[in-house]
């Protein structure tokens, strides 16, 4: 739909906007809260269809749209995160902590986290995990780690894709 | 950000418009460039570039609109540098010659640049799902750029090259209607 759109054809427009809204708002109401998630989705959908002449023929419709509403989600985050950084004088009570929105925020993000490393095999949810605490299992030659973490990647970018992408 | 659907729809729609406007200006923009170099070389300026100008408008129009019309806009630009360059060499050696020789020089060099595109084209245009589509929008572009050399010669030669240019049109009518069903 989005080839025949980028080749002109007006005809595409509303069905590519009825799949399209649903997905983006779907995907940056898991990474954002509610009212900021819309927001994202939005100037996602918006980019998306100004950009949608440029869209090549043989690329992943929806995937070009997911890593554009990304992005749309990594400048809110950053703004939110900016916006917390500056002191605020006489808000020094509050702690930073106890911001419902960045717990809400912190709190879906594990589940989100925790979500797709229990899809994984035991074996690959250790490999991240030594991954993590930069060590090399005993017994493990580097090499063959190396090749462990490597799989282990791919299949948690495929299911953050599958849960995420989706 | 309380926008309703309709409304985010509509913006959608005209972003989508402008992007692709926005697209074709900057798309078209070698046919200014094209015409910017003729009038240089014929040392001429008001012709290239009004037909330059005429050009570019087209170009832009029909990428924006896209479908068979948009994809015809690069073949006709590439195709009419056919007719162009015959039309630019004949120029400089038909004045050498004078009177009727230059005017048939010139005449015969459009033709034969303007059946070279026009032939070309059809090609082209015959492997598109919208031959016709196709064929009348290059033709129209492939003109166009071979007129921007031509046009100064006069009349007669810019004739003769829109006749051959539109001769492509016979194996594209011939093919449709071989596959009408």
């Amino acid at each position: 739909m989005m080839v025949r759109l980028a080749d002109g054809d007006r005809s595409a427009f509303d069905g590519a906007y009825a799949l399209l809204w649903p997905a983006l708002l779907a995907f940056c109401k898991r990474t954002l809260v509610s009212s900021d998630a819309e927001d994202a989705a939005q100037l996602a959908l918006l980019k998306v269809f100004d950009r949608a002449s440029t869209f090549l023929r043989g690329k992943d419709a929806l995937t070009w749209a997911i890593t554009i509403a990304a992005w749309e989600v990594r400048t809110i985050r950053r703004r939110h995160s900016r916006s917390r950084s500056t002191p605020i004088e006489g808000d020094e009570h509050v702690s930073p902590a106890q911001d419902p929105e960045r717990i809400a925020t912190d709190h879906e993000l594990v589940e989100a986290a925790q979500a797709i490393l229990g899809s994984l095999s035991p074996d690959d949810r250790a490999t991240l995990a030594s991954t993590f605490a930069e060590e090399t299992p005993a017994g493990v030659s580097g090499a063959a780690f190396r090749k462990r973490r490597e799989r282990a990647m791919t299949r948690l970018k495929e299911a953050w894709r599958r849960i995420h992408g989706n | 950000m309380g926008t309703d659907a309709d409304t985010l729809k509509q913006r959608a729609r005209r972003l989508y418009e402008l992007g692709r406007l926005r697209g074709a200006l900057g798309w078209s923009i070698p046919a200014l460039i094209l015409a910017a170099l003729v009038a240089l070389v014929v040392r001429q300026a008001s012709i290239p570039l009004a037909i330059g100008v005429t050009l570019y408008a087209a170009s832009v129009g029909l990428l924006w609109w896209g479908r068979a019309p948009g994809r015809g806009v690069l073949p006709g630009l590439v195709f009419g540098l056919v007719p162009l360059v015959a039309a630019l060499v004949a120029n400089f050696l038909g004045h050498a010659s004078t009177g009727s020789s230059c005017l048939q020089i010139c005449t015969f060099a459009c033709f034969g640049g303007g059946l070279v595109a026009g032939l070309l084209i059809a090609r082209v245009a015959v492997r598109s799902p919208n031959p016709l589509a196709l064929f009348l929008s290059a033709a129209s572009v492939a003109f166009l750029t071979g007129v921007i050399g031509g046009a100064c010669m006069g009349v007669y030669p810019v004739i003769g090259m829109a006749v051959a240019i539109a001769a492509g049109l016979l194996p594209v009518a011939l093919r449709s209607r071989l596959h009408a069903p």
